[in-house]
């Protein structure tokens, strides 16, 4: 299921909700961890069985890792974080690269070795990752071990978060976990972030989608300049919208709840770097990585050289993570190169001209995009040639020109949503007179709004699903 | 549309006097969907989209663990959705205060709905086999029949006013086409009547409907003009007719894919003086009517069926001109309100709709012998299903 459905937002979330908010304290999170499983099954009813095994698995490693430490058998707490990771890893592995990697050797040697086409569980990427960390946190000690198989399973399973994230860390939920309340204070945030996110995903990410597509699909003589680079910035405007989007309503639903989720994203578009872009998008995957890898890698305690290895190990990772392809992988190492270039040379110059830092930072983010979309080597080239104008499709045509005339006031809009004005904007009229009534109903405009380009929706497909 | 709003980051406006309001106000919104979609009887069938709606799905434990059962659900939920027409005029709505141009396939122009028609949205070879195909026919029946065998294409409004389409949109060049394809006919010996030229001398009156794809009356009698023209007959003048307003609140096929609220169109008759009704045969369904017009249609969605009961494989209608001068028009839908002015000059007035005539259209021309043959298509209608 996926927030931006009707059947979600007038079945689910209902019904949901009532139950949740009737259910006495103790039931609370068994409530959160049926309905999390319902939420799952119903666009997996058969893959809701390796979300069970995960959490299982990790329930079991928990408790096994903390009793090890607390007694002292060093050892044998490391063989079974080993082993903890080693699960989620061959699972991740198995159902998300396996047919990646057959398809590469079949291409390196010639060999035929049949793909298994299976389909990618929805949000492994994300439930493998937070159940990694757990047992990791257990291990270092930060955390101790969840004792409570419904408590665990409503962490793994959490509806809100289970298949676009937020990458929400066992610590960060810990305590909620165990005691947390519904507040007239944390349901006003969260139903009005829920509604912004909504807005942002099916107001503003789902058009931007529908400008991307047609542009990709139009013949040589309209692919002119203007057009692959408005199809691009179509496709920035998506990717954002649509991901920041659902980790807004993400994090909407968990405080109704209670919970306080991480951010995930600042104005990823006002970065003035690409260092500072990826400290402002995505950034619980970034903190994830970080944290897990680019640290315990020895981060950059151990000189230069090590360093520039370390990013470069990082950003393979993170490129593979987005996605089983070659383009995935570029896009990492694209970022890589970029971050490099920054750590050696380009940081001072670049803070002393903010403005362009900017210009250069959102050339290197929509180069990183091309990349991004373009999953199949030819369109890739095909792109570029475009971008460049080398298809011989000139400058400009009509139907760019067009299509920017009737679409250039929605495009204006994003590039304001992408910036910090309009929630500026929001807080001088909740400030003004009357500007809180104002402030309680424009979320639920854009809630109806929302629920007006839904039930119209014959375009509503979402970008992070295979993720 | 407030979508500024929707950009709004982790800490836009708060209201701390009052925090409970918002979340009361959304689960009331919540119920009162939920209840008024529960009071609603589920509709099986959208007259505005013309399509069935999906019902409840049959349950099976296959069919959920497929996954099947939950698409059907879901397919179910939004088809039935409580206000579904009123939400979709809101997103047009939207849209158009966005200053979008185009939903859907149609332009929003000045005085009404004109339907897009982009050059990559023809397919050239497929226009090209299907007027090979007509002009074959058409020789052979040129060879036996009595009269004239003439060909009426008719452009789509955006060819007559294409100063009215947004600026920098591409639109099909239909009259280039129609001028390639009108030369070969005549070299071929058709008699050509250039409907595109017609209207233009026109083009500021109501010649299409602003909500339809059809031309008006107006439209069609210009186009009979023309023929007349064509068919070395004196011209006809448009202050002989009566012209009657029979329906006021006319909203077609274009109002219909953008479902915003705009102004009605009007449907009119022409009659000349003293001539009464026409009665009609369905030939293939056994059908006789006293009228070329059905006004029981105007108060359903297809309002334009008002002309000739809408669709049919075969109709013969009786008209006031010799009984041995006929005609018969291998058409689409634009015929149905332009035949009626036919029933001046011929006694008796056929029409043959290919899409549904399952027999030989030359055989039929033979078996009927009418004294003339009258192609009558829209160009895209003609493209589409010739």
């Amino acid at each position: 299921m996926v927030f931006s459905s009707l059947l979600f937002l007038f079945r689910f979330l209902p019904v949901f909700f009532l139950i949740y908010f009737l259910a006495p304290h103790r039931a609370k999170n068994l409530v959160l961890f049926l309905g999390s499983l319902v939420f799952y099954a119903w666009g997996e009813p058969v893959y809701v069985v390796l979300l069970l095994f995960s959490t299982v698995s990790d329930y079991g490693h928990g408790l096994a890792i903390g009793r090890a430490r607390r007694l002292g058998k060093e050892g044998a707490a490391k063989a079974l974080l080993i082993s903890s990771v080693a699960v989620n890893l061959l699972l991740l592995g198995f159902f998300k690269y396996a047919d990646f990697l057959i398809g590469s050797i079949n291409a390196v040697t010639g060999s035929g070795i049949p793909l298994l086409n299976l389909p990618l569980p929805i949000g492994i990427s994300f439930y493998t990752f937070q159940t990694m960390s757990y047992t990791i946190e257990v291990y270092r000690q930060r955390v101790p071990a969840q004792r409570n198989i419904i408590a665990f399973g409503a962490f793994v399973a959490m509806f809100p978060q289970l298949i676009a994230g937020p990458i929400v860390q066992y610590r960060d939920v810990e305590k909620a976990l165990r005691a947390r309340r519904v507040t007239a204070r944390g349901l006003d945030e969260g139903v009005r972030r829920f509604c912004i996110g909504l807005g942002k995903k099916v107001l503003l990410a789902n058009q931007a989608g529908a400008l991307f597509e047609q542009f990709t699909g139009w013949e040589t003589p309209e692919r002119t300049v203007l057009a692959a680079w408005t199809a691009m910035l179509c496709f920035a405007f998506q990717i954002y919208f649509d991901f920041s989007g659902y980790s807004d309503m993400a994090s909407g639903l968990g405080k109704m709840m209670g919970f306080a989720f991480p951010e995930n994203f600042r104005y990823p578009y006002t970065a003035k770097s690409v260092t500072e872009f990826w400290r402002r998008w995505h950034m619980s995957l970034s903190g994830w990585f970080r944290e897990y890898v680019y640290i315990p890698l020895g981060g950059n305690r151990r000189g230069i050289r090590r360093q520039l290895l370390n990013i470069l190990i990082v950003w393979t990772l993170t490129g593979l993570w987005h996605g089983a392809a070659w383009n995935f992988l570029l896009w990492g190492l694209w970022f890589a190169a970029f971050l490099i270039l920054e750590k050696l040379w380009l940081l001072k110059p670049l803070s002393r001209h903010p403005a362009l830092g900017h210009v250069y930072t959102l050339l290197a983010v929509l180069g990183g995009w091309v990349l991004f979309s373009m999953t199949e080597p030819g369109t890739l080239a095909d792109c570029l040639l475009a971008m460049t104008g080398q298809n011989g499709a000139g400058l400009w045509s009509n139907a760019v020109l067009y299509e920017l005339y009737s679409n250039g006031p929605l495009l204006l809009l994003m590039a304001a949503g992408s910036t910090p004005l309009p929630a500026m904007l929001g807080r001088k009229i909740a400030a003004a007179k009357g500007g809180w009534l104002a402030a309680c109903l424009w979320p639920l405009l854009l809630f109806a709004l929302s629920t007006a380009f839904l039930v119209d929706a014959s375009y509503n497909p979402f970008l992070y699903f295979r993720f | 549309m407030s979508g500024a709003g929707a950009c709004g980051g982790p800490d836009s406006g708060h209201s701390p006097e009052m925090p409970a309001l918002l979340p009361f106000l959304a689960a009331l919104l919540l119920a009162g969907v939920l209840i008024w979609d529960a009071a609603v009887p589920v509709r099986s069938f959208s007259d505005t989209e013309n399509r069935r709606l999906s019902q409840w799905p049959a349950f099976s434990v296959q069919a959920v663990l497929d996954g099947s059962f939950m698409e059907q659900y879901e397919a179910y939920v939004t088809d039935q959705m409580p206000g579904r027409d009123a939400f979709i005029a809101v997103k047009a709505t939207a849209q158009r205060l966005l200053g979008r141009r185009d939903i859907n396939g149609v332009y929003f122009v000045s005085g009404g709905l004109i339907e897009q028609h982009t050059p990559e949205s023809v397919d050239l070879q497929k226009a090209e086999r299907k007027t090979e195909r007509m002009l074959e026919q058409a020789e052979e029946i040129s060879e036996w029949i009595p009269g004239k065998v003439g060909l009426m294409l008719v452009p789509a409004a955006d060819a007559v006013r294409p100063e009215v389409l947004p600026a920098f949109s591409r639109n099909f060049d239909q009259e280039s086409w129609l001028s390639g394809v009108q030369e070969t006919a005549q070299e071929r010996g058709l008699t050509v009547i250039d409907a595109l030229e017609a209207l233009r001398e026109h083009a500021v009156e109501e010649l299409y409907y602003a909500t339809d794809h059809h031309w008006t009356t107006l439209g069609a009698f210009y186009g009979y003009q023309a023929m007349r023209e064509a068919f070395g007959l004196d011209p006809a003048d448009l202050r002989m007719y009566e012209r009657r307003a029979v329906s006021e609140d006319f909203y077609g096929t274009l109002q219909a894919k953008v479902n915003v609220p705009m102004k009605a169109d009007r449907i009119e008759i022409f009659t000349r003086p003293q001539e009464g009704e026409h009665p009609v045969r369905f030939v293939y369904e056994e059908r006789e009517a006293g009228s070329c017009y059905f006004y029981d249609r105007l108060a359903t969605r297809d309002a334009y069926a008002f002309f000739l009961d809408g669709n049919y494989p075969l109709a013969e209608i009786a008209g006031d001109g010799p009984a041995d001068r006929s005609i018969l028009l291998i058409k689409d839908s634009y015929a149905n309100c332009f035949a009626p002015f036919l029933t001046r000059d011929y006694g008796t007035v056929w029409l043959l709709d290919r899409r549904y005539y399952r027999g030989d259209v030359t055989e039929a021309v033979r078996e009927y012998a009418p004294t003339d043959v009258l192609y009558l298509y829209q160009v895209f209608q003609f493209i589409e299903s010739f």
